[in-house]
């Protein structure tokens, strides 16, 4: 007690002036009309400045959370697109297709890279959408830049993706320019960049930076996503009828974070006409 | 109630009445020309003794503040800088120390620390009072001009009054 006493008495003054000032002002500020006005002013342009700048601040901390709504947003823009649907009638006349002519045939689902690896022979990726946001295996996955892999394991949460960038990956791939099918595999292990693409036969002109794109003859992905470009033609050393071509990926696979996953919708159907399976 | 209370005590209603009843007409009066306040109240602290405690020097402060606040209906301002005064009185005489060091039974004024410390001290604690006051009666930085105008103004016609009271009363507590 007598040590409280002590600082009140050392530092009372003070205490009894900010006290009495703050008295006084709030007195001031309630009491006096011109300076109730400028302090309500000054306080309201005051408290606009500090939540803008509160604002400012505070926008890039919930940036993740915006990233991850607008991946959702594009997801649901790109199966808008007419791209993502199929054609159910055929007109002669293409301006006369309305709306109940197509057949959405791709639907797609953002999600999110949560491990990856891109230096071992056979790479995968794990993103975090799983059965219960409708991922099943054998889906493309795809980001903004390129093809990423293919969907081959999910449980409710996670899914597994088996990267491009894997001994054992085929991706049906086309030359844009020539309209020419091929498939791409990877050979260069330990260089994420480089794929090869096989099957362009020799009677086509490659050129170097030719837009390879999927083709959109697979049950994996929509015709017309980029790949990569041409980097490189050699001739088949031992003299086979197709070029040897090396593509430059589009897509650094290292630095992906987001992706979409397409959900071909009628890959049931277009797998079972193509392994001549049939019911009857 | 001892004789040093008293005398101070008559001194606040003295110096109010003459705030109140005197100066404040005189503002008034002046119509336009109203860059001139005339403060003495303010000598009330001022002449206070050596030795009080500060929190009870700031608390007069406060209360003829106030005081005045109700004749001039401006509930704060002049207490608000009044407070500020007693605040600053205490680090004012520290700074001011004479050689001999200060008798805590004296007030500071001319009979007891000379004319020319005496006049330093006030016109230091009065300067920055009227600063104060004119900063919280205009309440915007936009017219600091007007702030420092209005101070030094009514800065040179309060001293000069106070300097006649002082004359005429020669306060010895």
């Amino acid at each position: 007690m007598r040590q409280i006493f002590a600082i009140f008495t050392r530092s009372g003054g003070v205490l009894v002036f900010l006290i009495l000032e703050v008295i006084c002002l709030s007195m001031v500020v309630s009491f006096n009309k011109n300076q109730k006005e400028i302090y309500h002013n000054s306080k309201s342009i005051m408290s606009d400045s500090m939540t803008h700048g509160w604002r400012e601040i505070t926008q890039y901390w919930n940036l993740s959370a915006v990233n991850d709504s607008l991946s959702g947003v594009i997801a649901e823009l790109k199966q808008q697109q007419d791209e993502a649907k199929f054609l159910k009638t055929i007109n002669q006349d293409s301006s006369k297709y309305r709306t109940e002519d197509f057949e959405q045939r791709y639907t797609y689902t953002s999600a999110k890279v949560v491990s990856n690896t891109i230096n071992l022979p056979n790479n995968f990726l794990t993103v975090d959408r799983g059965i219960v946001d409708g991922i099943d295996n054998r889906m493309g996955v795809f980001d903004s830049r390129g093809i990423v892999g293919i969907v081959i394991r999910s449980n409710n949460r996670y899914s597994q993706v088996m990267s491009i960038l894997h001994r054992d990956s085929k991706i049906s791939a086309k030359i844009s320019r020539l309209n020419a099918f091929g498939t791409m595999v990877w050979t260069s292990i330990g260089n994420p960049r480089l794929m090869e693409l096989r099957y362009i036969p020799k009677h086509l002109n490659p050129k170097i930076d030719d837009i390879i794109q999927t083709s959109g003859a697979s049950s994996y992905f929509p015709g017309g996503l980029p790949i990569g470009k041409v980097k490189e033609i050699q001739e088949d050393p031992q003299g086979g009828n197709f070029h040897l071509i090396t593509v430059e990926l589009f897509n650094d696979l290292s630095t992906t974070q987001y992706v979409y996953i397409v959900n071909n919708l009628f890959r049931d159907e277009f797998k079972e006409i193509e392994e001549g399976k049939e019911d009857e | 109630m001892n004789n040093t209370t008293l005398t101070h005590s008559l001194r606040f209603i003295f110096l109010v009445f003459l705030q109140v009843l005197v100066f404040r007409q005189m503002t008034v009066g002046w119509g336009d020309f109203n860059y001139v306040h005339v403060m003495i109240y303010p000598l009330f602290i001022l002449l206070l003794p050596i030795r009080i405690p500060d929190p009870l020097l700031i608390f007069l402060g406060f209360l003829i503040g106030l005081t005045v606040d109700v004749f001039y209906i401006s509930y704060g301002v002049h207490a608000s800088a009044s407070v500020f005064l007693a605040f600053i009185r205490p680090l004012c005489l520290k700074v001011l120390t004479p050689r001999g060091g200060y008798n805590i039974t004296h007030s500071p004024n001319i009979k007891n620390y000379g004319f020319v410390w005496f006049l330093i001290y006030s016109s230091l604690l009065m300067f920055f009072h009227l600063l104060f006051y004119f900063t919280i009666s205009i309440f915007t930085h936009i017219y600091w001009v007007e702030i420092i105008l209005r101070t030094i103004s009514s800065f040179v016609v309060s001293y000069v009054i106070i300097l006649l009271y002082l004359k005429i009363f020669n306060p010895r507590d």
